[in-house]
């Protein structure tokens, strides 16, 4: 790069006229450093080895033209940049142009004008320093882009490595960070492990404390279960002689759920076992439990609770209720009552209340069932409740045969039947106290009843004229099955016509019951009266069918029909009256 | 009322007719309807079972009462028409075999003629 400044241009000329070159020289050197030359070849030689600022060419030259040596200048990389201005005759316009088109900057006429000619060179002078100093600047602005162009790689380059480092440190960080949760999840799930253990532990040890040993005398016999929900519950039952020879049962609900549940529940059942050992009746233990249950009571629960005393000597039955259901009792004929009680309060809740004691009798054959709400609401997946009604059903459809344990066994079948495996949101708990029939010897075939359900349970006044209705309910609840109808409704006619003109003596004023269940197989006709004991079976003779019109006996032929027409038939006494039991098989 | 019968005579043959329901309620009235029936020796009655329902072995006896008294009497008692039910009743009774029995009034009144 040449320097800019404090140095005069150089400019070549070439002509190949010595008058010429020493003209131009002489007008130009005041200003600027001249060197010539007087052919093409020397001029491209000179501006090589000492590159001009600027060139005056002659057109017309021996040997290198003007033409020729303008084409190498411009051809030249090292020399191409350096303008170029003609010396050409006035009149040769189209050598001028053709020079200017190949990259001559400017032209000069001969003969000189030396005004004009300085003017010219001045301005190309001009241009090429002005291109010189752009190509200058260019080069700064290039060389600047470059350390800019560096900077910025630079600059780059540390946030890179800044963030990548500050990357590095929050991978790290996450690492541990997860790390410890792992560790604080693993120890949080051994204590839930521990805390599961406890609870499962808690309600082992909660059924652990309930009585499992059952009485099965020859009379009667008792057997209960309870199933904790996934919670800890507060159900419990309870079972225990009294000196005097009678048998307490209790079934009790403590309310809420939770480890207090289970606390109250195993303090409840010490309270009440205390008291009910000494023999006072139901309503005194209550009255004394409430009481102390209301001193230890923080969490304010309450339980409710129906505790029952049977004698097993004459099946009275003395109980009292605390705000839990009332039992049912299943009569041996299959009708099913809720045992009257006005609801006394739950324990725990006042202090200082009282409550009421209520007796009724068991008969032979009869059935006690307590239970906790469990039972009636245990959901099906659906939403739909146990309920009430399928209780009731469940009980009065059971067999009259079967022992408290079977019968316990039944109730929890049904309701895991019903539930289908939806998780019990309630402890399940109910027990069962049977007063067996005494001394009965049943011929009734071992018959299997399955999906038995109950079709009618009928309380007719003990009057003739009554018969005609019960054909028609029978009727009802058979619409299906017309060619047994008249059976049924034969035997009945005959075995209540016999109970009421000899069993009751034509009493109007007593009810038998008729209750009848379908099963897949069997239809059960069950017939209970109270009166005194009559086996209409085991008295009536057999008629002798061969007899003629003059022998044959008026009566007898009813029990014969009977005998005919159903496929099993068989009359118990079961302490309050008769019942009988008829089979008639159902053909598809 | 559950059960009707209707007693009427002509030319010497008393016709029963009896409808609805026999049983123990009802047979007491029937017995008494039918005791003018065989007061007199060789006595003929027919009973037309053909609208009974229903019958009880307490229906049976009073037609056993009356085909007793018709016996003793030199009488003669015809049944007909009855229905399947009833018909399984007579039979598991026995009666079928003891008493007349045939399955239209027509072949019932061809008792009477021989």
């Amino acid at each position: 790069m040449k320097p800019l400044v404090n140095e005069r241009p150089t400019i070549l000329v070439v002509d190949d006229t010595p008058a010429n070159l020493s003209l131009l020289s002489n007008l130009l050197k005041g200003q600027y450093h001249i060197t010539v030359a007087n052919n093409g070849l020397k001029a491209i030689e000179l501006a090589t080895s000492k590159p001009p600022d600027l060139v005056l060419l002659d057109i017309m030259m021996p040997g290198m033209d003007g033409y020729e040596t303008l084409s190498r200048i411009k051809s030249n990389e090292a020399l191409t940049h350096i303008p170029v201005i003609m010396i050409s005759a006035l009149d040769d316009i189209s050598s001028i142009v053709r020079c200017i088109e190949m990259g001559a900057e400017d032209y000069i006429p001969k003969p000189f004008d030396p005004v004009l000619l300085r003017a010219r060179v001045g301005a190309s002078m001009e241009r090429k320093r002005l291109r010189d100093q752009e190509v200058v600047y260019r080069h700064q602005i290039e060389e600047h882009n470059l350390k800019l162009e560096e900077r910025v790689r630079e600059q780059i380059g540390v946030i890179r490595e800044q963030n990548e480092s500050r990357q590095r440190e929050l991978e790290t960080l996450v690492l541990a960070r997860t790390a410890e949760l792992a560790e604080k999840n693993e120890q949080l799930r051994a204590a839930g492990e521990r805390v599961q253990d406890e609870i499962q532990l808690a309600r082992n040890m909660q059924l652990a404390i309930l009585p499992q040993n059952f009485p099965n005398d020859s009379d009667w016999s008792v057997h209960a279960c309870m199933f904790p929900a996934r919670e800890l519950g507060g159900d419990f039952y309870d079972c225990f002689p009294l000196d005097d020879g009678r048998y307490g049962v209790l079934v009790a609900d403590v309310s809420g759920k939770g480890v207090g549940a289970a606390f109250f529940m195993a303090v409840s059942r010490t309270v009440l076992l205390d008291l009910a050992t000494t023999g006072d009746s139901p309503a005194e233990v209550f009255v004394r439990a409430n009481d102390l249950l209301c001193q230890r009571n923080p969490m304010e629960l309450f339980v409710t609770a129906c505790y029952a005393i049977y004698d097993p000597r004459d099946g009275s039955l003395i109980y009292a209720s605390a705000g839990h259901h009332p039992p049912l009792l299943r009569r041996a004929i299959g009708s099913v009552e809720a045992l009257p009680c006005p609801q006394d309060i739950a324990l725990g809740v006042m202090p200082e209340m009282s409550y009421s004691n209520h007796s009724a009798m068991m008969e032979q054959g009869d059935t006690l069932l307590l239970y906790t709400d469990g039972v009636t609401e245990a959901f099906a997946a659906n939403g739909e409740a146990y309920g009430d009604i399928r209780l009731h059903d469940w009980l009065a459809t059971s067999m009259r045969e079967e022992e408290a344990a079977s019968r316990v066994d039944g109730l929890v079948r049904s309701v895991a039947d019903f539930v289908d495996g939806a998780e019990a949101s309630d402890d399940l708990t109910c027990l069962v106290l049977c007063r067996k029939l005494k001394n009965l010897v049943l011929d009734t075939p071992a018959v299997k009843f399955s999906n038995k359900m109950l079709l009618l349970d009928y309380s007719m006044p003990s009057r003739l004229e009554e018969i005609a209705r019960l054909a028609k309910a029978i009727e009802a609840v058979l619409p299906d099955r017309s060619d047994i109808t008249f059976a049924v409704n034969l035997c009945l006619d005959e075995l209540l016509t016999n109970t009421i003109l000899h069993g009751l003596d034509s009493a109007s004023d007593r009810i038998i019951m008729v209750n009848i269940s379908r099963s897949d197989e069997w239809l059960e006709i069950r017939l209970k009266d109270d009166a005194p004991p009559f086996d209409p079976f085991a008295e009536a003779p057999k008629p002798d069918l061969d007899l003629g019109v003059e022998e044959r006996p008026i009566g007898g032929l009813g029990v014969h029909l009977v005998k005919t027409l159903m496929d099993d038939v068989s009359a118990h006494y079961v302490g309050d009256g008769n019942l009988i039991v008829l089979l008639k098989k159902l053909r598809q | 009322m559950t059960f009707q019968s209707e007693v009427i005579n002509t030319e010497g043959v008393h016709q029963v007719a009896l409808c609805g329901r026999l049983d123990s309620a009802t047979s007491g009235e029937f017995e008494k309807s039918l005791q003018s029936l065989f007061q007199s020796v060789g006595s003929k009655a027919m009973m037309d079972f053909s609208a009974l329902n229903y019958i009880s072995s307490a229906g049976l006896r009073v037609v056993l009462m009356a085909a007793k008294r018709a016996k003793q009497g030199h009488g003669q008692l015809v049944l007909h028409g009855l229905q399947p039910h009833v018909r399984e009743v007579f039979e598991i009774s026995g009666f079928l075999k003891i008493l007349d029995v045939t399955d239209t009034r027509e072949a019932a009144l061809a008792r009477f003629i021989i």
